[in-house]
């Protein structure tokens, strides 16, 4: 004789699958809100970034002239801010590698000088603009300007100089330098046109 | 002051070695470094050719910019060392090495003066005397907090001297202050400007 019954589930059963339902919702919630603050992360890192002070240098000319008793070197660059910090231009150095007759390295580093009379070098219109420092130079700004360098032949004397490079140290002490770069023989080149 | 080891990146291996001195002198100009007596080291720059160009250039290009560290050099006892990292205007790194009973006053006028004149040696036999107008670069060395490391260091080494000479623990201890005492009242010396 058939015997209907209704079977219920286990109530523990479902629970357990209530339950595991609620856990998949977490995980998934936990998932995305760690996604979102992977990203949060990323962006405020990014922003740390743009806060930390830097310049940048691009150097468009750079030439030297020799003199009776030593050499001017002009380097018309743009020194950018790429950054959200305001900052300044503390120091310009001219760094100088020079070899001695035995082969040894020696560096020596020239400072900017501005109050240079031979301006002439850097523009021979005379509209030079030569870097008064320290020059101000606001976040995401840029400036453009000479660098001048006199340089007694004295102090190379016999040595080869091996290169040239120029380092721009910021009011953080931040050195930022443009690496070996060419120097050409200065001609009056306005005279050709 | 604690002591504690570090490292030192080099561009050359002959930059480890110390340079030699090979005579030294004292002297005091008027308006210079307020007239205090400085050590003058003249150095045997034969295997330095760089330490050379630095003291030959240095009248031509200025004044610049050093940093400077007393310490000790692993494995050489009874001598203290003064390691000097040029930065401009010309970049250089030179290591003196003083030995502190024959040389301690060269230190201890160093710390009082706070500032040593190197300068290069013409040959083994070389003196200031010589020469006294030749090139020579003032380096400053300011306080750092040497000074009551240095004082142990020189007392110690000086006790340890006596003793070996025979003289007994108190009279070396004694001998020992005494010859302080003497060393830094001449070293105290200073040319004051005139005024007229």
């Amino acid at each position: 004789m058939p015997y209907n019954i209704t079977a219920f589930a286990d109530p523990k059963t479902s629970i357990a699958a209530l339950a595991l339902l609620v856990s998949f919702f977490s995980l998934l919630i936990s998932w995305r809100s760690g996604k979102r603050a992977a990203r949060a992360l990323s962006i405020s890192e990014g922003q740390e970034q743009r806060r930390q002070p830097r310049l940048g240098i691009y150097m468009v000319r750079g030439y030297r002239r020799r003199g009776s008793k030593r050499q001017l070197f002009g380097f018309l660059v743009s020194v950018t801010n790429p950054t959200d910090t305001n900052n300044s231009i503390a120091r310009a150095e001219l760094q100088i590698t020079y070899l001695l007759e035995d082969d040894v390295n020696v560096v020596c580093r020239v400072s900017h000088a501005e109050g240079l009379d031979e301006n002439a070098l850097a523009d021979p219109k005379g509209v030079a603009n030569v870097f008064s420092l320290p020059a101000h130079i606001d976040a995401h700004q840029t400036l453009s300007g000479w660098f001048l360098f006199a340089l007694d032949d004295s102090v190379i004397g016999k040595g080869t100089v091996d290169s040239h490079s120029l380092i721009l140290e910021d009011t953080h002490g931040i050195s930022t330098d443009t690496g070996p770069i060419m120097v050409r023989e200065w001609s009056h080149e306005g005279k050709k046109d | 002051m604690k002591a504690k080891k570090t490292e030192i990146l080099l561009r050359h291996p002959r930059e480890a070695t110390p340079v030699p001195i090979v005579a030294d002198a004292a002297l005091s100009t008027v308006g210079l470094h307020g007239g205090k007596m400085l050590p003058v080291l003249l150095l045997d720059t034969s295997n330095r050719p760089d330490v050379a160009e630095f003291i030959r250039v240095h009248e031509s290009l200025g004044p610049g910019d050093v940093e400077f560290q007393w310490g000790k050099i692993e494995g050489h006892e009874g001598t203290v060392a003064l390691f000097l990292k040029f930065i401009r205007p010309i970049e250089l790194f030179l290591v003196l090495e003083f030995d502190i009973v024959r040389q301690g006053i060269l230190v201890d006028q160093a710390l009082t003066g706070q500032g040593i004149y190197i300068a290069r040696a013409n040959g083994a036999g070389d003196r200031l005397k010589y020469d006294i107008d030749r090139p020579k670069v003032i380096v400053e060395v300011a306080d750092t907090g040497f000074r009551q490391t240095w004082d142990e260091l020189l007392k110690k080494h000086l006790v340890k001297h006596f003793r070996q000479d025979g003289l007994g623990r108190h009279e070396s201890r004694r001998a020992a202050r005494s010859l302080i005492q003497e060393l830094r009242k001449i070293g105290s010396l200073r040319i004051r400007d005139t005024h007229d």
